[in-house]
Order: structure tokens, then sequence, then C-alpha cells
């Protein structure tokens, strides 16, 4: 139990830190991001590069640095939309039941139907390139599974004896849905949350990485990747470090979205 | 079953229906307009009054449902428009891509059962052991890469470094497929292979397990007779699901590889602000998907009885 | 037949069952009562060799036809499960595969101890469902489990856990997920196979009544030992243990019909009372 929790603590600080290393990332770069100097092109990794550079001489780390905000915060900005969209669709779905419940359910239904990452390029495609328009289909794509997962909560709560027992003692609506029901979905909707991010920076990369997302000569990591495709022979490293931050990043929000859910499987099964 | 295939059928022209309606609606998204694209690509200056017989033309000035009603009579005659790129019937170019993604994703999905299935369930029966706790650490080290980074590393070593595999695909038939496919079912399988190990583990802590036990059945029958059999539902349910990812793998896959699908018609299409094309990406792509996902729904029913006599809905 | 000494259960750390000992002779019931979390269950389940992996048991013999059950290896303890010594559980629709019929599971029953063939196999079920007075024996042979009423698919569990003419059966909690009424049935079932197999029961239930309807010997159990054992009459006129005092006493939750209740479980026409002693 103890070493549940003291895990959980611990990713979140290691996760908060990389959220402040990344929030400063143009700060510490030791390069200027978008400066060329097809004189260093395609270096490797060195003392003043230390990361190498790309085709154009850019510094990659330093490249790395300041694309993380499009890369990470977007996607956090995203899971926070989606987060709440969701939730309120969900609650408005469960709570207010019948032909409300029904019609929400059916455009959630037809949302799911698709292949989440097609419906994503596809609406990217259609709304034409660019961080905002890439952000809009994420959203899209991702909102359903929050209205889902609320609705279905909001549900199972809804019929807990406590719930009922308010219903019956003449509680007001209101006070039931803030002070007794969404309490109890919050939770378990914040750790899918956690989990997800991960999943929205690899589409995000995804998307980057199709020439859908930022554009250049921004630095995002997906578009990084993109760009030393070419280059593949030359400068593998132009792949391998933006990869590297994406498998980072992932793997951090990955695993703070475990322990958080242990924690809270935890308290819940006790 | 009649009564269990009706209500499924329901459903199915229901969110095709949906499916359909939101993919005409993404037109409305497009910023720039179709009529004015058109013209750019003949090379004719347009004139307002050239855009507005060019709308009407198109037929672009009708009230939107009418418009959608059209476009869905047209796509059943398989008419799906002509792209606004090379004027050539949408239609004609999804259906030469078409057969080229599903072949690409048919094997890979056949890989990642492959892979995945006996994965799992050896990761479940010996749960905790030395080999659960490997394939446990590599699948999560691969879940957390994105897709077109195995694709690059693939390219790097086996077509770069060792020069074994082409580089483009479609130039070099059966070979070429060899990556794409490694990597859409690597990507999958990773994600595959724990979810599998999920189901076989509830499914080993079901009563009929002990029940068996009990009987004195031998625990490898109990595995392969029994275990395998009701696990093959969820597994079912989740390879419908999992579908959606591998068919956008393959949008990201084809466009490394060159390889001639609609993944890599759409952004080509993309590029080109060729709208119709997208919109018949999206809608192929999500038929594909729903049709697919029909199948394992009724091939729930055969497998179950209990869902075949109605008793219960799928979980 | 079977001869318990001095057996302790463990899981991890915690001791589950301590220092039970008894013995079961050929045709006899036994029953063990105590309530849920006594350890009754976990015993059963260690004389089968069923102990889920992080159950262990620490001590102790079980003497099964001059053989000690806990010395058994996996393997020889397979060949002797549904062969000499078969098991009913509390959920028959669970601890049946719900995607198999009971023909087929009856066969996989049959093949795993002898060979022979499944219309071999199938007229054999008929007759032993028949015996045990089970209405319409190939509709149930034909039937998934979901397709059967609790008891009647308990009633097939039954049948197909004694397939192989085992001379031992442990039943745990057999009708605890039965309606009362249903219960009886169940409970007559068991009489029946007694009565015409000289099969050995060892009943394990948390309720009084079953064990009042079919003991010839009872066992009470708390906190993993085994308090109070000896013939029905003994433990339940007159018992020695106040814990047992206090079982009879809450078996109608009703003060008022409790004497009746009494009189009835020390009577001999024990089937009756089963169904009202709840």
């Amino acid at each position: 139990m103890k070493k549940v929790k003291f895990r959980a603590v611990f990713m979140i600080v290691l996760l908060a830190l990389f959220l402040v290393l990344i929030l400063f990332g143009k700060q510490i770069a030791p390069n200027d991001p978008y400066v060329s100097n097809l004189q260093a092109a395609n270096e490797a990794p060195s003392a003043q590069y230390p990361f190498g550079t790309d085709n154009l001489g850019r510094c990659i780390l330093s490249r790395i640095l300041t694309g993380a905000a499009a890369s990470v915060y977007s996607a956090i900005f995203i899971v926070a939309v989606v987060f709440f969209a969701g939730t309120v669709i969900g609650l408005v779905a469960g709570y207010g039941g019948g032909w409300v419940d029904q019609v929400l359910m059916k455009i959630t239904m037809v949302f799911q139907a698709f292949p989440s990452f097609i419906l994503a390029v596809a609406i990217a495609g259609m709304l034409g390139p660019g961080l905002k328009n890439a952000m809009i289909s994420l959203m899209a794509m991702y909102w359903t599974s929050y209205a889902r997962l609320a609705r279905s909560l909001v549900l199972q709560v809804k019929n807990e004896t406590y719930i009922r027992a308010a219903f019956m003692c003449g509680a007001k609506k209101r006070h039931i849905l803030f002070r007794h029901i969404l309490p109890n979905i919050i939770l378990p909707l914040m750790t899918a949350a956690v989990s997800d991010i991960s999943n929205v920076i690899l589409s995000m990369a995804g998307l980057s990485f199709l020439g859908l997302g930022v554009q250049a000569p921004q630095a995002e990591w997906g578009l990084m990747i993109s760009n030393g495709r070419q280059f593949l022979q030359t400068a593998p490293w132009a792949i391998i470090f933006p990869s590297a931050a994406l498998f980072v990043s992932v793997v951090l929000f990955n695993l703070t979205g475990d322990c958080v859910r242990d924690v809270l499987n935890d308290g819940g099964g006790r | 079953m009649a009564k269990f295939i009706l209500k499924k059928f329901g459903l199915l022209v229901f969110i095709f229906l949906g499916i359909t309606f939101l993919s005409f609606s993404l037109t409305y998204l497009a910023p720039s307009d179709p009529a004015e694209i058109k013209l750019n690509k003949t090379g004719v200056t347009p004139t307002e009054e050239l855009l507005e017989r060019t709308r009407e033309e198109m037929g672009l000035n009708r009230p939107m449902l009418v418009q959608y009603g059209d476009w869905l009579r047209g796509m059943f005659k398989g008419d799906m428009g002509n792209s606004l790129r090379n004027g050539k019937p949408v239609a004609g170019e999804l259906l030469k891509a078409l057969p080229q993604t599903l072949v690409l994703t048919a094997l890979s999905m056949a890989v990642v059962m492959a892979v995945s299935i006996p994965l799992g369930i050896l990761c479940a029966r010996f749960k905790n052991g030395v080999f659960d706790l490997c394939v446990r650490f590599v699948t999560y080290l691969f879940a957390s890469l994105p897709s077109f980074f195995l694709a690059l590393m693939a390219l790097y070593f086996f077509s770069v470094q060792l020069g074994w595999l082409p580089v483009i695909a479609s130039k070099s038939g059966g070979k070429g497929l060899v990556m794409p496919v490694l990597v859409l079912a690597l990507s999958l399988s990773s994600w595959y292979i724990r979810q599998v190990r999920a189901i076989v583990l509830e499914e080993l802590s079901k009563g009929y397990i002990a029940g068996s036990r009990a009987r004195g059945v031998p625990e490898w029958k109990i595995l392969f007779f029994h275990v395998l059999k009701n696990a093959m539902l969820p597994v079912m349910t989740l390879f419908g699901l999992s579908l959606a990812g591998m068919l956008g793998g393959t949008t990201i896959v084809e466009n490394i590889f060159s390889w001639p699908g609609l993944g890599k018609l759409a952004m080509d299409a993309i590029s080109a602000r060729d709208y119709p094309v997208i919109q018949g990406y999206v809608v192929w792509l999500a038929v594909v998907f729903l049709l697919v996902n029909f199948l394992v729904d009724l091939s729930y029913g055969v497998i179950d009885p209990r869902v075949r006599k109605g008793q219960v809905e799928k979980k | 037949m079977l001869r318990v000494k001095n057996l302790s259960v463990a899981y991890g750390k915690i001791q589950v069952v301590r220092g039970v000992g008894f013995s079961v002779k050929p045709g006899q019931i036994v029953g063990i009562v105590g309530e849920s979390g006594s350890g009754k269950s976990t015993m059963l389940k260690s004389l089968a060799g069923l102990l889920e992996k992080y159950g262990q048991v620490t001590e102790g013999e079980a003497f099964y036809e001059g053989e000690d059950l806990l010395k058994l290896s996996e393997k020889q303890f397979r060949k002797l499960r549904g062969k000499e010594i078969a098991l009913v559980f509390q959920h028959p629709e669970l601890s049946l595969d719900p995607l198999w019929k009971i023909g087929k599971t009856y066969y996989e029953s049959v093949r795993v101890h002898r060979t022979l063939s499944r219309a071999e196999s199938d007229s054999e079920a008929e007759r032993l469902f028949e015996a045990l007075h089970l209405e319409n024996p190939r509709r149930i042979l034909e039937s998934y489990p979901f397709e059967l009423s609790g008891g009647m698919c308990q009633r097939a569990a039954i049948a197909i856990a004694i397939a192989n003419g085992p001379r031992l059966l442990f039943a745990d909690e057999p009708t605890s997920a039965l309606d009362v009424t249903i219960q009886k049935q169940v409970i007559d079932t068991m009489l029946e196979l007694r009565k015409q197999f000289g099969t050995s029961i060892v009943i394990v239930s948390h309720n009084m009544g079953v064990i009042a309807a079919m003991a010839d010997l009872v066992g009470v159990m708390k906190q993993g030992e085994l308090v109070e054992w000896g013939t029905k009459e003994q433990v339940l006129y007159h018992p020695k243990h106040p814990y047992t005092r206090e079982l009879i006493c809450a078996i109608p939750k009703i003060r008022e019909i409790t004497p009746n209740i009494k009189r009835g479980m020390a009577s001999d026409s024990a089937g009756e009372e089963g169904s009202h002693g709840v």
C-alpha cells in the first residue's frame, strides 16, 4: 500500500519536473533552434551540438527542447478539452436519460464507428494543415471515450443505494449531481485522462509526421522525424533523438497513469 | 438467431447512414471553395460569375440534405464524383487503392493474431514468470514507440544497412510487403499481447477452470479446449476494435514505404485539396471497419450459445 | 475411508485451517458447518488438491484408503479427482464451461478416466440422470448450463461429478445459491446418491438446516478450528461448544419458531426439514 503510493508520488514529481523542463525548453536550448548553418549540415553529435544537426545545420537538441511545447503541451491541452467536453456530455446523457441520452449516445456511436486516426487525418486534411487544425481533429477523435466512460460511471453511481436514498430524501437534483455524482466519477475519468495523454502525443506526432500538424520551420518532434527521413543514411540521429524524446514522454505519462490507477484501485478496494 | 441478426443489421444501417452523413459534412469544414479549386486546376481565372456557374454545375447551391441524398445515391451506383485534381472518377481511384490497403491490413492482422494469441496465452499461463516479465517489458517498450519510428528503423537496417529489402515497397511485389507488414504487426502486437494476456488471466480465474480440475481434466486440455474457446469471444471483439488502429497505421506506413493504398492516395489528395477523394477515403475505410465489426458481432452469435439464444447481450 | 488428522492450511502467513481432524466411513454423510471465512471451504479444497497457488498445507495428514492425499503429486491427484473423489461447487452454472453442452462436459469427464464412445457416454448419462430422478435426461444432455434452472443445473453437475462412480463426494455449499424450495431437490439428489451407490459425502455449508437434513455426523468450524464434532443428534441436542449453540439459535431469524425447527431437525425424516430450516 505504502509502496504503491510512494511510487505514484515519485512518478508525479518526475513528470512535473519533466513538464517544467520543457516549459523552459526554449530558454535552456544551447543553440538557436531556427538558425540554419549549411556548413554544419547533418553533423554527428558533438560538444557543440550534443544531438547533432539536421539537414539545414540546425541544432537538434535545441529543436527538441523548443518543439516539446508543441508536442506535449498541445496533447495536454487536447486531453483537457476532451476531458471536459466528454464529461459534460456523459453527465448530461447519463443523468438526464431519456431521448437526450439516446441522441447523444447515437452521435457518440457514429463517431466511434470511424477508425479513429483515419477520421483525424480526414478532418485535418479537410481543414488544411496546421497545429490548430490538427488539434481540432484530434479532439474529434478522442472525445467519445470520455463521454462513454462518464455516462457509464454516472449510471453506475446513480444506482448506488446512497444516491437513491438522497433522491428519496428529496435532495435537490443539482445538489446530488455536484455533491454526490461528480466527485465519484471524476477520479476514474482523470486516471483515464492521464494515460490518454500519451496516446494523444503519439497521434499528434503521427499527424505532424504526415505533414498535417505543425508546419516548417516550426520545431515539432513528429515533423523533425519526417524531415529526417531523406537523410536516414547519412544522419540517423535526426530521427533517433526526436523519437527518443517522444518515447520518454510517452513512457512518463504511461507510467504515471499506471501508478495513479494502482493507488486509486488500492483505495477503492479497501 | 434471426432476431439477433436483424437487430444487429438495423444498427448497422443506422451507423452506415451516420458515417456517410458525417463524412459528407466534412466538405463544409474545408476553408476553400471546391468550385474555385476546380477552376484553378483548369487554369481559368475564376471570376465571380464563373464561380457561381461552376457551383451551379457542381450542385453546390442546393440544400445540404439534398446534396447528401444525391451523394449517397451516387455512391451506391459507384459514382463518387470526380477528382478535383485530375478529373478522374473518384470511385475508380479508390477502387484501385483499396485492395492494396486491404492486403496490407489482412496480412498484418494475420501476423498479429499468429504472434499475439500464443504469446498472450503463454504469458497468462506462466504469469509473473521470466518469460512473462520479458514479454511484458518488451511490449511496453514497443507500445510506447511511434509506428513511424519503427518503420524508419526497419528501413535503416533492412534496406540501407543490410540491403535485404527494397526501400519502395510498391515496385517489388511480395518482397516489398515484408517491411510494411512487419512494422504494422509489431506496433499492434505489442498492445495485443497484453490484451490477450489479460483476457486469458480473466478466464483462468473463472469457476469452470476449478470445475474442470475437479473433474480431473488435465491442464493442457483445460487450456486448449476450455480457455481457448471461451477466450475467443473477447479476442474477436478485440480484433474488431483493433482494426481501427491497424487501418490508421496503414496511412502512415503506406506513406513511408510508398505503398499505393488508400492512405497514400489520401495524403496525395490532401496536399492537392482534392476533397472528394478525402471523403471517399474516410467513408470507405469506415465502411470496412464497420463491416468487419458487424461480422465479429455475428461470429459472437455463432460461438456463444448465450448470445445466439438471446440470453445475454454481447459484453 | 477418509481420515484427516491435524490438518492446517495457510494463505501466505495467515492460518486459515488449524489442526482439523475427522474421519468419514463408507456411505456416511459428514456435514461441516461454519460461517463464511471459517476455513471450511479451504479445508475441502486442500483435501481435493485444489488450493490456489498461494494456499499451502502446512501440517497434517489425510488418509484416503491408506494413502496420504496431501503427499500426492499433482499428477497422481488429478487421476484421483473425478474417479475416486468428486467435487460439487456452489455455483453450478459457473463451474461448468458455459459454451459446452452438458452432454459434452459429461463425456469429457468420462473420457478423462475411461475409454468409451460418445454414444455410450450419452446412454450412460441418461441412465444415471434417471436413477437420480432428473426429468427428461435427453433434454438436459442437449442443454447448455445457462438453459437449465439453478437447481436442475446443480443436480446435473452432481451427476457429472459422479459419472465415474467416485466413492467420496465433496460438496462445497451446494445449495447456498439456490432458492429454498429448490434446495430440497438438490439435497434429495445427494441422499439418493448415497442410497443407490453408497457414496460417502462431505458437505460444507453455513446453513445448519441443510446439514441437519443430510448429515450423519456434524462438525462445527470456527476460525479455522473444529470446535465441535459428533453425531447429528449429539451436536444438535447437546451442543458442547457455546458457538454451536449460537449457530443453532440463529437458524431461524424469528425466535418464536426456533423450538419447532429444532424438533424437526432431531427427527429422522430429515429431507423435509431441510427446506424450511432456512
